[in-house]
């Protein structure tokens, strides 16, 4: 069997590339998609597709290379704010340093593409890493659908 | 399905590999080339020795007017089955004028398949560990 596979090298590196690849397509996006969060905005102005990601990497480091905002798109609120303090890790300081972003809402959290958060986080001082570690976005796609027993069930007793 | 699509796509290309590709004639062929060699070694006249084509397997088949004691040897003495049996990459020996053995011989193309299958999923493995691993829940 040693023969046969050392005979057949390149045809393994091949079918190794082709489970990769497999696996790139299958749980990549998936593992987004299955997510019941998941009805969050994830294209936006910008899309989802590789050169929709490269233009919008090449137009932050312009943005900061020339020191302007490049990513003025952050949706404005559109009702009277939410408590966002029922997020699990959010507390008084973090929610005033979203609230200076004027994010006072869920669905504005929600509604943040992989880009605006990570724009956003950039300028979060202390707060840096909180968005994606606290997992900020999908708590607040829950609480913006009112699915407060989906949100228990996956972070915990709301409010608590 | 995704899943499944790719095994289909990697035993494709494992099938194209060994057959219109030629590669499974060409390592028989080797093989057959080398066990040819190790039987020169025995100084046996007429000994043939054969790979099975049809399906191509690394089963050689010997023949010839030998003994038994030339056939398999005796102790340190090796025989003419041991010289081809020591032939990198040979599987089964046996003499044409022998009864089939018991255990099946498994042909080079699903030999071949299992590596491109097992390559496939190992490959899979990696990318599940790169991309598809679950984060771990922080607030349940």
């Amino acid at each position: 069997m040693w023969t046969v596979a050392q005979d057949n090298l390149i045809l393994i590196v091949i079918a190794l590339l082709i489970g990769l690849a497999v696996a790139l397509w299958a749980f990549r996006r998936s593992g987004t998609s299955a997510d019941p969060s998941s009805n969050r905005r994830t294209d936006g102005p910008e899309g989802n597709g590789l050169q929709d990601e490269f233009a919008a990497a090449t137009q932050d480091v312009a943005g900061e290379i020339l020191g302007v905002d490049a990513h003025p798109n952050i949706p404005g609120p559109s009702g009277p704010p939410d408590n966002l303090r029922l997020l699990k890790g959010v507390g008084p300081k973090l929610a005033a340093q979203l609230n200076e972003f004027g994010i006072t809402r869920f669905d504005q959290l929600a509604g943040l593409t992989e880009n605006e958060v990570a724009l956003l986080d950039k300028r979060m001082g202390a707060f840096e890493g909180r968005i994606a570690r606290d997992r900020l976005v999908e708590q607040a796609c829950y609480l913006e659908r009112g699915d407060t027993d989906g949100f228990e069930a996956k972070f915990g007793k709301l409010g608590s | 399905m995704k899943i499944l699509i790719g095994l289909v796509v990697a035993l494709l290309v494992g099938w194209i590999w060994h057959g219109p590709l030629g590669n499974g004639e060409r390592l028989i062929g080797r093989l057959q080339a080398e066990a040819e060699q190790e039987v020169a070694k025995s100084e046996l006249a007429d000994i043939k020795v054969s790979l099975s084509r049809d399906p191509l397997a690394r089963a050689a088949t010997l023949s010839g007017p030998v003994n038994a004691l030339q056939r398999e040897g005796l102790g340190s003495q090796k025989g003419v089955s041991d010289y081809v049996r020591d032939v990198d990459g040979i599987g089964w020996v046996r003499w044409a004028d022998e009864p089939e053995p018991g255990r099946r011989i498994t042909p080079l193309l699903l030999e071949t398949l299992a590596l491109a299958a097992l390559a496939y999923f190992i490959g899979l493995g990696l990318g599940w560990l790169l991309w598809g691993r679950r984060r771990r829940e922080g607030f349940a």
